[in-house]
C-alpha cells in the first residue's frame, strides 16, 4: 500500500523537477486547439470566466466611491459624483489600523508556527519510512475534517482556563486545527520530491539527517515552503468563526471581524464597508498576484497527495 | 461546560508555566494589556461598554469620572454596535462566566437582565443601599425590566423604542392626516402610492429578516392588537388578538401590497435605506433614523418627514417595543463599590444629558427630558418622551434568547406563506410552554 | 550501551520524536477539546443551570425528535450536494480552458484566484448587495436586460435564499477546485489525446474515456475535501441570512452556534456539534470507501 502511494506520489512531482515532457504536450495541445475549437468560442469562455471571477470584486469597487444616499437607487451604476471620502473614513479611524495590524501579527505568528511544526513533521512523514506512517497521515487528514463548530466551544473553555482569551496567542493555537494538518500535507509532498540521492550524498558527507535536511532538502523545497506559508497565512487571514469567538474587544480582533462589526449603532455604513473590503482585498489580490505560480504548486501537491 | 468551580490557581500556574515556557514571542502573543502600574490605594475597574457611535464619547465621560474619583483607574473595553448584539451577547456570557471578576461593570441589552440575573452574574444593586427614591427618578417601565424575582440586577442607561416615521410632505400633498389606526396607515398608503408617479415608491416599511427585530415588530403589532406574549407566566402568543396581528402583518405583504416582500430580508437599515432615499411612505424603525434623514450626504428628505406613535387596531392602543442597552455590575467583581460608583456615574444626569446631546441617545432619567437645552437643541428626543414612557417590554424571563429564537422561526415561517397564522402561533405557543415549563 | 541507544533513537524512534511536537498540538487544541464537546453533549448544562446534571444520550433522543435539527441537516446536505456540484462542473471547465496554451494565461489564472483570496465575510456582504431586492445589481441587470420581468426578492423567498448562498460559495472556491483539477489536467500524456484524435473519437468520447479516468483520483479527492468544508458551512450564511427567512437557510453551524452561544443551552448545543460530527464521519468514510477501489489507498 505504501509503495504504491509512493510510486504515484513520484510520478506526480517528476514533471515539476523535469518540465520538458509537459512543454511539448503543451505545445501539441495549442495546435489541438486551433484546429478543433473555434478561437472566438475559447475566448469567449476565457471572457465568460474572468467577468465570473472579477465582475462581483468590480462591483464593489464601484460601490466603494458611491455617495450613501445613491447606494439605495439603481441607476445609476456608476457613481454620479465619486467620491473618496469612503476611503477617508476607513483610513482615518484608528480602529481600522488595529485590525490589520491584529490580522498581520496573527496570520505571520500562525504562518511560523505550522512552518516550524509542519517541517518536522512534514519529513517524518515524507521522507521516513516507519510503522504507523500511512495511519498518522490519515489521521491528521481527519483532524482537519473537525466541524470548526464542534471544537469551538471546548477550545473556548481551555483558552480560558489558560487566560489566552482576548490574546493574539488564544487566536494562533486555535488556528493551527485546521493550517497545521494542511501545512504537515503539503510538506511532506514537498520533501517527497526531492531525490533521494542527493540526501545520500549530503549525509555521506557525515552531515546529520537534520543536517541533511537543513542544507539539501530545504532549499529545493522553498517553493514547497513558500506555498504553505502563502496558504497558511491567507486561510489565516480569512478566518472568522474563531476570532469571532475569541476575541471581543478590538484590542485583539481580526479584519473579518472588524468588518462584520463596521456599522455604528444601527445604522450600516455600506459605502465605508465596501472600502473597507477593496483595501482589506488588494493586498491579497497582489499577493496571489505575485505568487500565483506558487500557490498552484502548492495546491497541485497538497491535493494529489490526498 | 458551567466553569464555576473552576480552580483559579491552576489556571494562574498553569499560565505562569506557559510564559516561563515561552521565549519572547510567546510573551509578546500573550500580553493582553500592558500591566497598570497602580499606586498604593489606586484601584482599578474594568467596564465593558458597546460603542455607540464612530466617533465614541466614552473615554471622555471616563476621563471626567477618573478625576472625580482620583482613587479609582478605569480600563475600558469596546464592544461592538447594539446591531451586533449576538456577539456583544457571546462575549458577555462567556466573560461574565468566567467569575474572574472581569469587566466589573457592563453594558447589558434590556432583553438578556433577567438571564444574567437568573445565572447569578449579576449582582443585585439592594446591596448599595439604593431604593425607591433612587428608582423614582427613572422611567418606572425601565426599572420593571432591571429587576429580577424582586431584585435590582441591572441599571437603567439609555432607552429606545419602536415608531413611526412618515413623510409629511406627502401626506400634505394629498391632503392626508398622519395614521391614527392601522386602516388609516392602509388608507393612506395606498391612495399615495396610487396618486405618486413613482414606481419605486413603498407604502409601509417594516423588519421581518429573521433575527431579533422581527420580535421587536412582532411584539408591537400583538401590542396594538392588545396582546401580549405571557401574561402574568402564561403564554397568550396565540390569542385571538396575536392571530389578527400576524394576519395583518401578513395583509400588508400580500393583500394590502403596501410593504414589499422584501421587507423578509430587511432589519433595521434596509428598511431605512429606500425610506431615506424618498422611496417610502411609512417607515417603523428606532429614533436613530432621524438624524440620518436630517443629513444631506445621507437623506434625499431632510426636513419631510414628521413621526409618531405606532398605529393601533381599532380596539386596540398604540404599541412600541422598549429597547435600549442598561448596566450591570458583575457579581465577581473585586471591586464592587467602585463599580457601583461608576455605574451611578454613567447613569448620572449629567452623564446622561451629555450623551444625548452628543449621539442622541435617549435618556431614562424623566428630569434629563425637562433640560431646557436639550429641548432646544434635540426636540425629537423630547418629543418621544410618551412613546418611551408606555413602550412594551418583551417578555421577561431567563430564557428569553430561546423564547427569541422560536418566535423568530414561527413568525417567519407564518410571514413566507409557510404556516397559516393561527397553526404558527399554536406551535409557537407550545414551545414557549416547553421552554419556560 | 550509549551507543546503542543512540542507534535505536535514530532507527526506530527518530521519526515520532519529529512528530511528537505536531501530534501533541493537534492532540490538544483539536482532540481533546473535541472529547471534551462529547462529554458535556452527554450532561443537562446552561448558562441558566446552577449545575450540570449528567443525562446520558437525553439531548440526543431530544435532537432525533427536533424538526429544527432535521431541517437544518437537511439544508446542510443540499447546500453541500449543491454547491459541490456546480463546483466541480465549473472548476471542470475553468480548468480545461486553462489548460490550453494562450497569451496572458497568467493573467486570467490570477483573476480566477480572485474570489479565493477575499475574506468570506466580505464576499458574503458584496454578494448580499448584488442580490439586495430594491437595489441590487442583479434585479437591475435581469429586469432591465428583459430576462426577468419583475424584480426577484433573492434572500427573502424561502425558496431562492438558500440558492443565493450557494452561488455564493460556488463563486468563492471554484478557484480551488478549478486549480487541483488544472494540475490533474496536467498530468495526462498528450500522446494519449493524440493517440485517440486518430482513432476518430470525438470530444465526448475523449472526456469519457481518456479525461475522467485519468483524473478520476483528483477529483475524487476534490470533492472530499470541498464536501467536508462545504458541510460545515457557517461564515456565508451567517452573514447573509443568520438561517432566515422561515429557518430556510438554517444549517448546522449556524443553528450549534444559535444554540449554544444566544440560547445558551451548552449540554444540547454540543450534542448538536457532536450530530454534526458524527454526519461528516459517516460522510467521508463513505467517501473514502468509494476512493478506495478507485484511488487503491487506505
Amino acid at each position: 500500500m505504501a509503495t504504491q502511494t509512493d510510486t504515484r506520489l513520484t510520478s506526480t512531482a517528476r514533471p515539476r523537477l523535469v518540465p520538458a515532457p509537459a512543454e511539448s504536450g503543451r505545445v501539441r495541445s495549442r495546435r489541438r486547439t486551433k484546429r478543433l475549437l473555434g478561437s472566438w468560442l475559447f475566448w469567449l469562455a476565457i471572457g465568460l470566466i474572468v467577468i465570473w471571477s472579477v465582475g462581483p470584486f468590480l462591483w464593489v469597487v464601484i460601490t466603494s466611491f458611491k455617495l450613501d444616499r445613491d447606494l439605495a437607487t439603481l441607476p445609476p451604476i456608476l457613481p454620479s459624483e465619486p467620491t473618496w471620502s469612503h476611503y477617508v473614513n476607513i483610513v482615518s479611524g484608528r480602529p481600522f489600523y488595529r485590525y490589520i495590524l491584529n490580522s498581520l501579527i496573527v496570520s505571520v505568528a500562525t504562518t511560523i508556527v505550522c512552518l516550524l511544526l509542519g517541517t518536522i513533521a512534514g519529513y517524518a512523514l515524507g521522507r521516513l519510512t516507519f510503522p504507523g506512517r500511512v495511519p498518522i497521515l490519515l489521521g491528521v487528514l481527519a483532524v482537519s475534517m473537525f466541524p470548526q463548530i464542534s471544537v469551538v466551544a471546548s477550545i473556548y473553555t481551555m483558552l480560558q482556563q489558560l487566560g489566552l482569551l482576548n490574546t493574539y496567542a488564544g487566536l494562533v493555537i486555535p488556528y493551527n486545527t485546521f493550517a497545521l494538518p494542511l501545512a504537515i500535507w503539503i510538506l511532506a509532498s514537498f520533501f517527497r520530491g526531492v531525490p533521494a540521492e542527493l540526501e545520500q550524498a549530503s549525509q555521506t558527507d557525515g552531515s546529520t539527517r537534520l543536517g541533511a535536511l537543513v542544507r539539501v532538502i530545504l532549499p529545493l523545497s522553498a517553493p514547497g515552503l513558500f506555498t504553505t506559508a502563502i496558504l497558511v497565512f491567507i486561510t489565516a487571514w480569512n478566518e472568522f468563526l474563531f476570532a469571532l469567538t475569541y476575541t471581543s474587544s478590538i484590542e485583539h480582533q481580526t479584519i473579518p471581524v472588524g468588518i462584520a462589526l463596521l456599522p455604528a449603532m444601527y445604522a450600516i455604513p455600506w459605502g465605508d464597508i465596501a472600502a473597507a473590503s477593496v483595501i482589506v482585498t488588494m493586498p491579497l489580490v497582489i499577493l496571489v498576484l505575485i505568487c500565483q505560480r506558487w500557490i498552484v504548486r502548492g495546491l497541485t501537491a497538497g491535493a494529489l497527495k490526498g | 461546560m458551567s466553569n464555576r468551580n473552576l480552580p483559579s490557581r491552576s489556571a494562574l500556574s498553569r499560565r505562569t508555566a506557559l510564559k516561563a515556557g515561552g521565549a519572547g514571542i510567546a510573551s509578546i502573543l500573550l500580553s493582553r494589556q500592558a500591566p497598570a502600574v497602580i499606586a498604593q490605594d489606586q484601584v482599578e475597574i474594568s467596564f465593558a461598554g458597546i460603542r455607540i457611535f464612530g466617533d465614541d464619547p466614552m473615554p471622555a465621560l471616563l476621563a471626567q469620572f477618573e478625576e472625580e474619583n482620583s482613587n479609582i483607574t478605569v480600563r475600558y473595553i469596546e464592544l461592538p454596535t447594539p446591531n451586533n448584539s449576538t456577539e456583544i451577547h457571546q462575549y458577555l456570557v462567556t466573560s461574565l462566566n468566567a467569575q474572574n471578576g472581569e469587566p466589573d461593570v457592563f453594558t447589558q441589552d434590556i432583553i438578556w437582565i433577567a438571564e444574567f440575573g437568573a445565572a447569578g452574574l449579576s449582582a443585585p444593586l439592594e446591596q448599595f443601599g439604593v431604593g425607591e427614591t433612587e428608582t423614582a427618578e427613572y422611567f418606572p417601565g425601565l426599572i420593571e425590566a432591571c429587576t429580577y424575582q424582586d431584585q435590582l440586577v441591572g441599571w437603567p442607561w439609555f432607552v429606545d423604542a419602536g415608531f413611526l416615521y412618515y413623510r409629511s410632505d406627502l401626506l400634505d400633498a394629498h391632503g392626508l392626516d398622519a395614521p391614527a389606526t392601522w386602516d388609516d396607515l392602509i388608507g393612506a398608503a395606498t391612495e399615495v402610492m396610487a396618486a405618486e408617479e413613482n414606481p419605486e415608491l413603498l407604502g409601509f416599511l417594516w423588519q421581518a429578516r429573521q433575527a431579533e427585530v422581527l420580535v421587536c415588530d412582532w411584539v408591537e403589532f400583538l401590542g396594538s392588537a392588545g396582546g401580549r406574549v405571557l401574561t402574568e407566566g402564561e403564554v397568550t402568543v396565540n390569542s385571538e388578538a396575536a392571530v389578527s396581528a400576524l394576519q395583518l402583518m401578513q395583509d400588508l405583504i400580500y393583500t394590502h401590497q403596501i410593504t414589499p416582500e422584501a421587507v423578509l430580508t430587511y432589519d433595521e437599515e434596509p428598511s431605512r435605506l429606500p425610506f431615506t432615499a424618498g422611496n417610502g411612505v411609512f417607515l417603523r424603525n428606532w429614533s436613530y433614523v432621524y438624524a440620518i434623514a436630517q443629513n444631506p450626504d445621507e437623506s434625499r428628505v431632510v426636513d419631510q418627514i414628521g413621526y409618531q406613535p405606532l398605529p393601533m387596531f381599532a380596539d386596540g392602543e398604540n404599541a412600541a417595543t422598549l429597547g435600549g442597552y442598561q448596566f450591570g455590575l458583575n457579581a465577581t467583581s473585586a471591586h464592587p463599590e467602585e463599580a457601583f460608583q461608576l455605574l451611578q456615574f454613567l447613569s448620572g444626569p449629567e452623564a446622561q444629558k451629555t450623551l444625548a446631546l452628543q449621539v442622541g441617545v435617549a435618556p431614562t432619567r424623566q428630569a434629563v427630558y425637562e433640560d431646557a437645552e436639550l429641548g432646544e437643541q434635540n426636540p425629537f428626543m423630547v418629543g418621544l418622551r410618551d412613546v418611551f414612557t408606555g413602550a412594551i417590554p418583551r417578555p421577561v424571563h431567563p430564557a428569553y434568547p430561546q423564547i427569541s429564537l422560536a418566535i423568530q422561526s414561527a413568525i417567519s415561517g407564518a410571514l413566507t406563506n409557510q404556516t397559516p397564522p393561527q397553526e404558527a402561533l399554536d406551535s409557537l405557543a407550545e414551545e414557549i410552554t416547553f421552554i419556560i415549563g | 550501551m550509549m551507543a546503542h541507544a543512540r542507534q535505536f533513537i535514530r532507527q526506530y524512534a527518530f521519526p515520532y520524536l519529529l512528530l511528537a511536537p505536531s501530534l501533541l498540538a493537534i492532540g490538544l487544541i483539536a482532540l481533546y477539546p473535541f472529547l471534551q464537546t462529547i462529554w458535556t453533549s452527554l450532561h443537562r448544562a446552561s448558562l441558566i443551570l446552577p449545575d450540570s446534571t449528567f443525562i446520558g444520550l437525553g439531548n440526543f433522543r431530544r435532537l432525533i425528535q427536533d424538526d429544527g435539527f432535521w431541517n437544518a441537516w437537511t439544508n446542510t446536505v443540499y447546500f453541500t450536494v449543491v454547491t459541490v456540484l456546480f463546483e466541480t462542473i465549473l472548476g471542470f471547465a475553468i480548468a480545461t480552458a486553462l489548460n490550453r496554451d494562450f497569451r496572458g494565461r497568467g493573467l486570467v489564472r490570477a483573476a480566477v484566484l480572485i474570489p479565493w483570496a477575499i475574506p468570506t465575510v466580505v464576499s458574503s456582504r458584496l454578494w448580499g448587495l448584488i442580490f439586495n431586492t430594491d437595489a441590487g445589481l442583479a434585479n437591475y441587470l435581469l429586469t432591465s436586460t428583459r430576462i426577468m420581468s419583475a424584480d426577484q426578492n433573492w434572500l427573502g423567498n424561502p425558496g431562492l435564499a438558500i440558492n443565493v448562498a450557494a452561488i455564493v460559495d460556488i463563486w468563492k472556491t471554484t478557484p480551488f477546485m478549478a486549480l487541483i483539477l488544472l494540475a490533474g489536467l496536467q498530468t495526462i500524456p498528450g500522446e494519449l489525446y493524440e493517440a485517440a484524435a486518430i482513432d476518430g473519437a470525438s470530444f465526448l468520447d475523449r472526456l469519457l474515456h481518456i479525461t475522467l479516468p485519468m483524473i478520476a483520483p483528483v477529483l475524487l479527492v476534490a470533492m472530499l475535501l470541498r464536501t467536508l468544508d462545504a458541510f460545515r458551512v457557517f461564515d456565508v450564511i451567517y452573514v447573509m441570512t443568520g438561517g432566515g427567512p422561515a429557518d430556510s437557510t438554517e444549517v448546522l453551524s449556524t443553528l450549534t452556534y444559535k444554540v449554544f452561544f444566544s440560547a445558551t443551552q451548552f449540554g444540547y448545543g454540543s450534542a448538536l456539534a457532536v450530530a454534526m460530527f458524527v454526519s461528516v464521519l459517516l460522510l467521508s468514510a463513505g467517501f473514502l470507501f468509494f476512493l478506495r477501489d478507485k484511488l487503491e489507498v487506505g
